[in-house]
């Protein structure tokens, strides 16, 4: 594909050459080229020679014309000159300076065997090259290239340039990755535990306010009696009158009210029981910490009479808004009272007191404390009594202060004895206020 | 319309308005207290009567309330009301003397029959008391001499027997056992042994 067909290539192919067609472009401009290459049928080759000045007279180097053309070709550019290789072209047998370098080696070894008569000239053996882009771009099989073909621009693979940073950085994702896994797994496997951890505090508050809603049937049975006592009382007292029909409207209605009285009065007592006594959720809702307390206290006053030990409630009326469970804070107040009168009853009957209060601490806790005037603790019970199981009471499990203490915990409080009290034991329970409603 | 008195005291206001209705309602008539400090305060007044009192009151318990009835020189019959039915506590109230141990809520009927016991057990002490006082006041009545003679007598010894032990003569002694006799409102040994067994010293 010369500019103009010389006479060396008519004779070398021909019209047909091995069985082919061959037809000759030239005299063309180099948009000429472009299209007649641009066009050509599957099964077609090109061989590519020198253009050294198109058909408008444009010169040119042929390399650049070459490079001009190649890439617009629909069928595989071959040449014979080395320096086209890479322009687009396929490739095709040619003179290279391995070649040369070669066949003057041999040369020289010949001579040095003391070979005579080695010829003046020689010429260059050819190699095939080939464009293993140009392969690539034309599909053409790579096994089929002779063995010692010199394949130029191969695209050595990421893998082949770079095989020990691949494997390194691959063997540190992987670690990475493993890594991760494990402590996404570690992290899952926490989380369970902590919510079964948290599941079993719960369950474990449940368990304790429930045993000690035990030792408090008696009392509560007092609470639920007093009401049920004053109703069978009116009612068979205004069964008594109508009988003997002594009684008017008013007195009956009088009567019929107190009844109803009662019954709420012993509907509250249940509904406090069931409070305390249902599992309960753990979310902490807005309530009155002093309305805690005297709810508590109108639980336990039965037992605080049977027990003969008086207490003095001197939370007053103002409202200590805390986020907190009603039944949970309710344990823990039932519990320090407990405590309080299992401490007053080595004193007689008529010195036995428990005081209660509610207190702002600062501008973000409250605290409620317990006292009693009892023997007080020692610096070692006093800090042995949160531990589980270090009651010192001969029935006691030593459960109680220490679940005591993990639902104060959960509550963002504290639960501890004030060290400075020497007139007995006095506890205090910090919580924080609700920022909400303060 | 009986004039027995009933004492009423329990902590629950409530509770002392139902039952105080009853009982009134039964004709009784009826005092309420709060608690045991402010029932024992109060002046005791001679009439026929027993006290209802809860086992468990703030401050000073039913057993305190009883305790303070039977040292009164007018001995008042004792109902005990409570929560709960627990055994040592029924044990120690009726070794203590209680007409009944009855167990809240309390049914009228038992309280009333509880109630009619108490004013029987009432009316019983009352005699007895009263006999007593009786009985007391004659033997402050007899000489010395005819003390001795008495208990002589009680003891089962003849005249002649008491007359050697007193140092004096059977006839002497028939004078002062006669004068002893009719102090004491008896016309006969037998008579006079069952007085002094009864109320006796």
């Amino acid at each position: 594909m010369p500019r103009s067909v010389g006479q060396t290539e008519n004779l070398c192919l021909g019209t047909r050459f091995e069985g082919f067609d061959v037809r000759y472009l030239s005299d063309l401009s180099l948009n000429g080229f472009q299209e007649a290459v641009g066009n050509l049928p599957t099964g077609t080759v090109v061989l590519m020679l020198s253009i050294f000045e198109d058909a408008d007279g444009k010169k040119f180097v042929p390399r650049n014309a070459t490079a001009a053309i190649a890439p617009r070709s629909t069928a595989p550019i071959f040449s014979v000159y080395d320096s086209y290789v890479g322009t687009g072209v396929v490739g095709g047998w040619m003179d290279t300076f391995q070649g040369v370098g070669r066949q003057l080696a041999l040369l020289i070894e010949r001579k040095l065997a003391g070979e005579k008569g080695l010829p003046q000239i020689s010429f260059s053996e050819a190699l095939p090259v080939v464009d293993w882009r140009a392969i690539t771009r034309f599909g053409i099989d790579p096994n089929l290239l002779p063995p010692e073909t010199d394949i130029r621009f191969r695209k050595r693979s990421l893998w082949e340039d770079y095989r020990l940073e691949i494997l390194a950085t691959t063997t540190v994702i992987l670690l990475q990755a493993g890594m991760i896994a494990v402590l996404i797994v570690q992290d899952r496997r926490r989380r369970r535990a902590e919510a079964e951890l948290a599941r079993q505090r719960l369950e474990l508050a449940h368990l304790s306010r429930a045993s000690l809603l035990g030792e408090l049937s008696g009392a509560f049975a007092h609470e639920l009696n007093q009401p049920l006592t004053a109703i069978l009382a009116n009612a068979q007292a205004a069964g008594r009158l109508l009988e003997r029909n002594e009684i008017d409207a008013d007195e009956l209605k009088e009567i019929l009210g107190e009844i109803v009285v009662d019954d709420k009065r012993a509907a509250g007592v249940i509904t406090e029981l069931r409070r305390l006594l249902i599992k309960g959720e753990t979310t902490l809702e807005p309530i009155d910490l002093t309305r805690v307390v005297g709810e508590t206290l109108a639980l336990a006053r039965s037992e605080l009479v049977v027990r003969q030990t008086r207490i003095a409630n001197r939370t007053g009326y103002s409202e200590m808004p805390v986020r907190g469970n009603f039944a949970q804070l309710q344990q823990i107040v039932l519990n320090l009272i407990m405590n309080a009168a299992d401490a007053t009853s080595a004193r007689p009957s008529s010195e036995r007191l428990i005081e209660i209060d509610v207190q702002r601490r600062d501008t973000e806790h409250c605290e409620l404390s317990v006292s009693d005037n009892g023997p007080g603790l020692t610096d070692e019970t006093r800090n042995a009594a949160f531990k589980p199981f270090a009651s010192t009471k001969p029935n006691g499990l030593g459960l109680g202060l220490a679940i005591c203490r993990s639902i104060a915990t959960a509550h963002g409080g504290t639960l501890q004895f004030d060290q400075t009290y020497r007139q007995g034991a006095r506890v205090v329970l910090t919580l924080p206020l609700d920022g909400q409603r303060s | 319309v009986t004039a027995f008195l009933v004492y009423l005291i329990d902590d629950d206001a409530r509770v002392l308005s139902a039952l105080s209705r009853l009982l009134a309602s039964e004709g009784y008539t009826v005092r309420a207290f709060p608690d045991a400090e402010a029932f024992l305060r109060c002046p005791d007044i001679e009439v026929p009567g027993c006290a209802v009192v809860d086992l468990h009151l703030p401050g000073q318990d039913g057993f305190a309330v009883q305790e303070a009835l039977s040292a009164r020189a007018a001995e008042r019959p004792v109902i005990f009301l409570t929560g709960k039915g627990d055994i040592p506590d029924s044990v120690r109230a009726m070794k203590a003397g209680a007409v009944d141990f009855l167990v809240k809520p309390v049914d009228a009927d038992t309280l009333l029959a509880a109630i009619r016991q108490a004013e029987v057990r009432e009316a019983s002490l009352r005699q007895r008391r009263a006999e007593r006082r009786d009985f007391d006041a004659r033997i402050a009545r007899l000489t010395p001499r005819e003390k001795q003679v008495l208990d002589q007598v009680v003891a089962g010894r003849l005249n002649k027997q008491i007359a050697g032990d007193l140092g004096t003569v059977e006839k002497t002694v028939k004078v002062h056992r006669a004068r002893m006799m009719a102090k004491m409102g008896v016309r006969s040994v037998a008579e006079l042994s069952q007085l002094v067994q009864r109320v006796g010293h």
